[in-house]
């Protein structure tokens, strides 16, 4: 069960990393918005799971 | 609360390093990937350059040429002039293609026209030397067109070289700053990964430095722990030596006194000074079981016993209480129970004695029912459950498990109504727990309860129990032993002697260890007993000086008022044969005497020992048991004749059945076996006059047993 959310976390980080790369790759390219709010909105998410598996991960162990 | 909030700080720093970390790296890519594409952009500028300058060189080389073939008129430089141009279309052609998009696109334009211009003028001027000769060639090379020719492409190449120069100028100001910005962004990547590190080492330390003191203060409390628990040990092994001391007198005299001419009056009062001090020996013995348990040094003692026999001779003990109470105690066990199991047979009793003591205590109308069932049985273990149901007072759900742990009875006014310290189960949860049993209760208040128990013991093979049958064969009877007293204590010297005296035995007594030692040397005897505290020499100083010294293995029996855990493996350690506790009970007395000063002359009629793990040391049971033993087997023995002459096989299994569990219950082993013989011949109804010759034996075995009994 540990392990199930050490897995759940480490892949949200990588989530977090990437949309945040993307973000600034379009930031400082095309500038198109549509990508732009997808990749802020995927970021966000990911950090608010991080946040939601952590709380269950120090409240179960 | 700090712990939890401080550990989402690191969250938080964790994830903005990462943010900051992809931020940073990005920026790094993107200044070492513009500095690549300008580095690029430098090499073909470069080349460019270089194409120009060598176009420039083809040029001149070209004009070179077709002036060596007017003067030498040699048609060798007729080819070299071909190549030459092609050479400088094939440069042109590149450099066109690197340029064409770019801001030159003017002057590439004109570079052509001024270089196709020339290579035409050339080709004009070997035309005129073919056909018109060296003059009409010089004629045109002396026109001046060609020079101007060669001006305009240098003059074009140039401007061109100018105007890239300014473009040179401007990418490598611009590697020069994206080299820097890649520096900043690599020197910032490294302060925060220093600071990660840093708050990391720092974190760790701290964890480290608090997992340690943690530590520290564990161990500190596990010592005080210790030093608590060995001065409750202590206090509990010298509470039990001064009580067991003055108890031992009490009892003893009391024992002494019933024995003597006595009026109504004062036997009645010897016989409350003896209830009530055997009641206080069991509380006492109550409250060291449990710090024996609990201190955790409780052994069990292996030993192979029959279940039914047990169940039996337990029954026919309690039944006599039950009785007393206007109650009933019967025994349901199943058919299929193993005949011998290896277990501790004394916990057993000691569990059941209290649960079924419990059942009567707690039960006014009714009575008390005990189960004995088979639960599972794999290759050599078998589990088995027992069952006492009782009609009692009950106990009410929210108290049913608070009555297993101390000092605990159901409802506060039972200690009133029933008295007891609420001990009871509290030895029995940790008796079966030490056993890996389990023990639980079901309960209705004003219709019962049941307590159950599930037990696990060895099963043995048939060759063992052939072994067993053997092995109780092999108990011998005291003869004339001569025995040796190490004890200091002038009432507790009194007390031996009375009771060496009653028993026939030949025996010296000495005040200490070196006495002892001195004894030894002189005479011959069968027997030490040795208490243990003495002055000048102790128990166990003497015994290892009889056993080293004096190279002696006599039988040693230690009497020590210590009754706490350990004590019994530190007297076995120092050389002692076996152990016994003050107060003294003079039949556990006797039967360590038994055990150990062995005569080869006499067999064993009767065992004690069951009763006496019954009893748990209530002398007045013990007796009123034995009585009991004394009148019914005469009138059973009675009974049972009758009934074999009558030929009534029924009858003649019943009374044997009953008469089997008393003789089990006084340890009467071999009149066990007989009457189990009439019990089954007659079961097979076999011939009458088999059954009256055992009858026979049996009739003059009671006779032995019954001798013996009144001998004790």
């Amino acid at each position: 069960m540990k392990i199930k959310f050490i897995i759940i976390i480490s892949i949200l980080v990588l989530i977090l990393a990437s949309s945040e790369y993307y973000l600034l790759i379009e930031l400082y390219g095309l500038q198109r918005t549509p990508v732009l709010l997808l990749t802020t909105f995927v970021a966000l998410i990911s950090i608010i799971a991080i946040f939601f598996y952590y709380r269950r991960f120090s409240r179960d162990y | 609360m700090l712990r939890k909030r401080f550990s989402y700080l690191i969250l938080i720093i964790f994830l903005v390093s990462i943010l900051l970390i992809v931020f940073l790296q990005f920026n790094s890519g993107s200044s070492i990937q513009n500095l690549i594409k300008n580095n690029q952009t430098l090499l073909h500028e470069f080349e460019v350059q270089q194409s120009l300058e060598q176009v420039k060189t083809d040029v001149v080389f070209l004009e070179s040429n077709v002036r060596g073939l007017v003067i030498t008129q040699d048609s060798l430089h007729a080819a070299t002039v071909e190549d030459e141009m092609k050479k400088i279309n094939e440069k042109l052609s590149k450099i066109l293609t690197i340029i064409k998009d770019q801001q030159y696109a003017p002057l590439a334009n004109k570079l052509l026209t001024a270089v196709h211009q020339k290579q035409e003028f050339t080709k004009e001027i070997l035309e005129a030397f073919k056909k018109d000769g060296k003059l009409a060639a010089e004629k045109l090379i002396n026109t001046n067109r060609g020079k101007l020719l060669r001006d305009t492409i240098f003059e074009v190449i140039r401007q061109i070289n100018l105007n890239r120069q300014v473009e040179l100028t401007g990418i490598s100001a611009s590697i020069a700053a994206n080299g820097a910005r890649a520096k900043r962004w690599g020197l910032i990547l490294a302060g925060i990964a220093g600071i990660c590190c840093l708050i990391t080492f720092w974190y760790l330390i701290n964890q480290s430095r608090g997992q340690v003191k943690l530590i520290e203060t564990l161990n500190a409390s596990e010592k005080k722990i210790k030093e608590v628990s060995m001065i409750k040990d202590q206090f509990m092994a010298n509470m039990s030596h001064e009580i067991r001391t003055p108890m031992n007198a009490i009892l003893g005299f009391a024992g002494l006194l019933q024995n003597t001419e006595l009026d109504a009056n004062q036997e009645k009062y010897v016989k409350s000074i003896k209830t009530s001090a055997d009641n206080l020996l069991t509380i006492i013995n109550d409250i060291l079981d449990l710090a024996k348990m609990e201190s955790g040094i409780v052994t069990l003692e292996k030993s192979r016993f029959s279940i039914m026999e047990l169940m039996d001779s337990l029954i026919t003990m309690m039944d006599v209480k039950a009785r007393n109470n206007h109650l009933y105690l019967q025994l349901h066990a199943d058919g299929n129970l193993p005949a011998i199991v290896v277990g501790d047979k004394v916990r057993l009793t000691q569990i059941l004695v209290n649960l079924i003591s419990n059942g009567l205590k707690f039960t006014e109308k009714g009575g008390v029912k005990v189960y004995v069932k088979l639960l599972n049985q794999r290759q050599d273990v078998v589990t088995i459950r027992f069952i006492v149901k009782d009609t009692g007072i009950g106990i009410a759900p929210q108290q049913q498990q608070k009555i297993f742990e101390r000092f605990q009875q159901a409802e506060t006014d039972s200690k009133r109504r029933f008295g007891g310290t609420g001990l009871g189960l509290a030895i029995v949860k940790q008796l079966v727990e030490i056993q890996n049993g389990k023990i639980s209760v079901e309960s209705e208040p004003g219709k019962g309860s049941k307590f159950i128990v599930d037990l696990t013991y060895e099963l043995i093979t048939d060759n063992e129990e052939q072994e067993i049958s053997l092995q109780s064969q092999q108990k011998h009877l005291p003869a004339k032993t001569k025995l040796l007293v190490a004890e200091d204590n002038v009432m507790n010297k009194e007390l031996m002697k009375h009771l060496l005296k009653r028993w026939k035995f030949n025996y010296e007594i000495v005040d200490n260890g070196k006495q002892a030692v001195e004894a030894l040397q002189k005479n011959k005897f069968d027997l030490v007993l040795m208490d243990i505290q003495m002055p000048e020499m102790d128990g166990y100083t003497a015994t290892e000086k009889i056993r080293r010294e004096l190279q002696m293995d006599i039988p040693i029996i230690a009497m020590t008022a210590h009754a706490l855990a350990g004590e019994r493996e530190k007297c076995i350690a120092a050389g002692m044969n076996d152990y016994i506790s003050k107060p003294l009970q003079p039949d556990e007395l006797y039967r360590l005497i038994t055990k150990h000063a062995v005569s080869n002359s006499n067999k064993p009629i009767v065992n004690l020992d069951y009763l006496h793990s019954l009893s748990k040391g209530d002398k007045d049971f013990e007796t009123e048991m034995l009585a009991s033993f004394r009148s019914q087997m005469p009138e059973s023995m009675n009974s049972l004749k009758e009934a074999i002459n009558a030929k009534d096989y029924p009858s003649v299994v019943a009374i044997a059945h009953t008469m089997k569990s008393m003789a089990a219950y006084v340890g009467a082993s071999e009149l066990n076996q007989l009457l189990q013989e009439i019990e089954q011949a007659s079961a097979a109804k076999s011939s009458i006059n088999i059954i009256s010759q055992k009858y026979l034996q049996a009739e003059e075995l009671i006779n032995l047993v019954l001798a013996e009994i009144n001998h004790v």
